[in-house]
């Protein structure tokens, strides 16, 4: 800045000392609708790729026809009755699982990073997979499970995921609920569950070793709707439940103590969150097994472009879940012709190297 | 007129005694300096007084604060105990900037400071212009308007320790405690920051609480100080009889030059060597 502007600023502060502030206010709020505006274009990107998603298949419908069947669909008027039935009996139930399961995977890590004060942190944090991983091993090699029948195998994985969860409770109820309580806690937990499912995997046959392996590799390959209907239950209970705590997330932000010089009870608040996430991805996980990285990534990428508050952070992670889990779907099965990539593989591929680049180019020092 | 009277105040960590029974008494309108050593149990007895430490023995408690912070209307003592507050009850009457605080997650100045609103403002949102406004007074107090939308994650300290303030001042409390807030500050600023604090008090309807090592400051900037010793009050007063080269040799070993000083109209201290013996 040279003399002069220097000069000017200084008179126009004197003579006009709101300028300032006005331009302030200004700038908040052009960043606070950037924000809306971020999740607004996952939401169309999302909405794309459904009807792209809907596409892929033995039986071609096009990508504008796909929208019509849909909306004629959902309004009670069906047209193309063979092309409603491929697309709600077969195609659905998939593409529907994606969006959910990624707004509650992304949503969960969000929240999860923000009570644990750590970025590392995501839905697997506290052991959800580890106990989902036991269950479900649990059930396809000892046919133990708390269900019998075509739920057994999920059934079980949703129970076993919630026990690390419980076990930090009660160890947070003795220790206090700092973050590296709750983390340790979490990893000696995850270490049990995975050495049991270890010896279970050990002793079973090379079939049931490939259902366990296929299970922990996570996929939204299904065909019937009580998955996504089961799902959307737990995922938007659990988003609202979340939204509603949005404000004192952003509190427990600055540390247990000003929290609570604030008005928040950080280690309520902690232990509320946790039972939320925990439900919320036991509910997905046990449907899909385990997908990573939407959860650790999403929120992250989220915050770079949005910053951290949770109000507009959970939505927007949960919305940028959502698009990416669904196009890494369709990537997945258009680049190999039968034999599908499992989604999980395709996220870390897509968001590994868009994570690196956002790291590397963004401008502001997010953590 | 709030005043804030801690009686027979007694904390132990585990078993090892920290406070032995303290009673100190604050009064609207009034800056007090808490002075001691490291370990002494200043920081110890600023965290009995917001309650971080729930477990303390003996009162604090507070009289004539406003009614208004209150979330349900019932009878009221003469003094109210601080542990018979909700946390937001007691954070629309106490608000605390801690020594050593940080952001896990890069927020904007503006943000994070509107975080002090939670008790007061609830749900609202930032459509709403009062609390706009309101936010907008505490950053322009605190002198950080000017990178309101800057990131917290990058700012320098000093800048950040003024932010920590505009939050506490936005909680609109009226107990005000410092833990040591010049702390990582330059020399201007820790002067600034103690103008301030004067600024806040001469408003009325608060009293400031600071727990410093600077002697300096702490004689020319508070009303009263405090000096404390291994868990006890040794001294309490006036700062120009408190702050005596006597009480500096005997409580901090340092041998100092303590004057009146007409041109700052308060004490000098001066600090010459380290008393080895």
């Amino acid at each position: 800045m040279d003399g002069g502007k220097v000069i000017d600023r200084a008179v126009r502060a004197w003579m006009e000392p709101e300028a300032d502030v006005e331009e302030e206010v200004r700038t908040f709020q052009r960043n606070a609708s950037l924000k809306v505006l971020f999740i607004v274009a996952c939401v169309v990107a999302a909405f794309v790729a459904v009807g792209i998603s809907v596409t892929i298949g033995d039986y071609s419908i096009s990508f504008v026809d796909t929208y019509k069947v849909i909306f004629d669909h959902l309004l009670g008027n069906v047209t193309d009755s063979m092309g409603d039935y491929v697309i709600f009996t077969w195609r659905m139930p998939r593409i529907l699982t994606g969006l959910i399961a990624g707004a509650g995977l992304a949503a969960a890590g969000c929240v999860m990073q923000s009570i644990l004060r750590n970025p590392l942190a995501d839905t697997y944090t506290t052991g959800i997979s580890s106990g989902a991983s036991f269950g479900a091993s649990l059930a396809l090699g000892l046919g133990i499970s708390v269900a019998s029948g075509t739920v057994a195998v999920i059934a079980n994985a949703f129970v076993f995921s919630l026990i690390p969860v419980f076990i930090i409770i009660l160890v947070m109820k003795m220790k206090g609920s700092s973050p590296s309580v709750m983390i340790m806690t979490g990893i000696a937990v995850m270490y049990i569950f995975n050495a049991a499912a270890t010896l279970i995997r050990l002793r079973a046959d090379s079939e049931t070793q490939a259902a366990i392996f296929a299970w922990s590799v996570g996929s939204i390959d299904v065909t019937s709707w009580s998955a996504p209907e089961t799902m959307v239950v737990f995922v938007i209970v659990g988003l609202v439940a979340l939204m509603l705590l949005s404000k004192k997330l952003n509190v427990i932000s600055t540390g247990d103590e000003s929290a609570r010089s604030m008005g928040v009870d950080a280690e309520t608040i902690r232990i509320i969150a946790l039972v939320i996430i925990s439900l919320m991805a036991a509910g997905i996980v046990s449907f899909t097994g385990l997908i990573g990285f939407v959860g650790l990534v999403c929120p992250h990428i989220a915050r770079l472009v949005i910053g951290s508050d949770n109000r507009y952070l959970i939505p927007a992670s949960a919305a940028f879940g959502s698009a990416l889990l669904l196009i890494a779907d369709i990537i997945g099965r258009v680049i190999t012709a039968n034999n599908d990539i499992q989604v999980g593989v395709i996220t870390a591929f897509i968001g590994g190297p868009m994570f690196l680049y956002l790291i590397v180019k963004s401008r502001r020092e997010a953590w | 007129m709030v005043r804030l009277k801690v009686e027979d105040l007694k904390f132990s960590h585990g078993k090892k005694p920290i406070l032995h029974g303290l009673d100190v008494e604050i009064r609207d309108g009034e800056v007090i300096g808490i002075l001691g050593q490291n370990g002494s149990g200043k920081t110890t007895l600023l965290n009995c007084i917001n309650t971080t430490y729930r477990q303390s023995k003996g009162s604090v408690a507070v009289a004539d604060f406003s009614a208004d912070v209150l979330d349900s209307p019932r009878e009221l003592e003469d003094m109210m105990d601080i542990r018979s507050f909700t946390d937001t009850e007691r954070s629309r009457i106490i608000a605390t900037v801690e020594q050593n605080s940080f952001m896990s997650f890069p927020f904007t100045v503006m943000d994070t400071v509107r975080m002090g609103r939670y008790s007061r403002a609830g749900i609202l949102d930032e459509s709403d212009e009062e609390e706009t406004e309101k936010v907008l007074s505490c950053l322009e107090e605190t002198g950080i308007l000017d990178f309101a939308s800057r990131n917290v994650s990058e700012l320098s300290g000093g800048e950040w320790r003024r932010v920590m303030i505009a939050q506490a001042l936005a909680q609109e409390p009226e107990v005000l405690l410092l833990d040591e807030p010049t702390l990582h500050l330059d020399i201007n600023h820790q002067f600034e920051l103690m103008d301030l604090c004067r600024r806040i008090v001469a408003r009325g309807g608060i009293l400031v609480a600071i727990v410093t090592h600077d002697l300096q400051l702490a004689a020319r900037y508070c009303d009263r100080v405090i000096v404390m010793r291994e868990g006890e009050i040794i001294a309490n007063g006036p700062a120009k009889e408190v702050i005596t080269e006597d009480m500096i040799a005997e409580v901090f070993g340092m041998r100092s030059r303590v004057a009146w000083d007409d041109e700052i109209g308060g004490m000098s201290v001066f600090l010459i060597d380290r008393i080895y013996n």
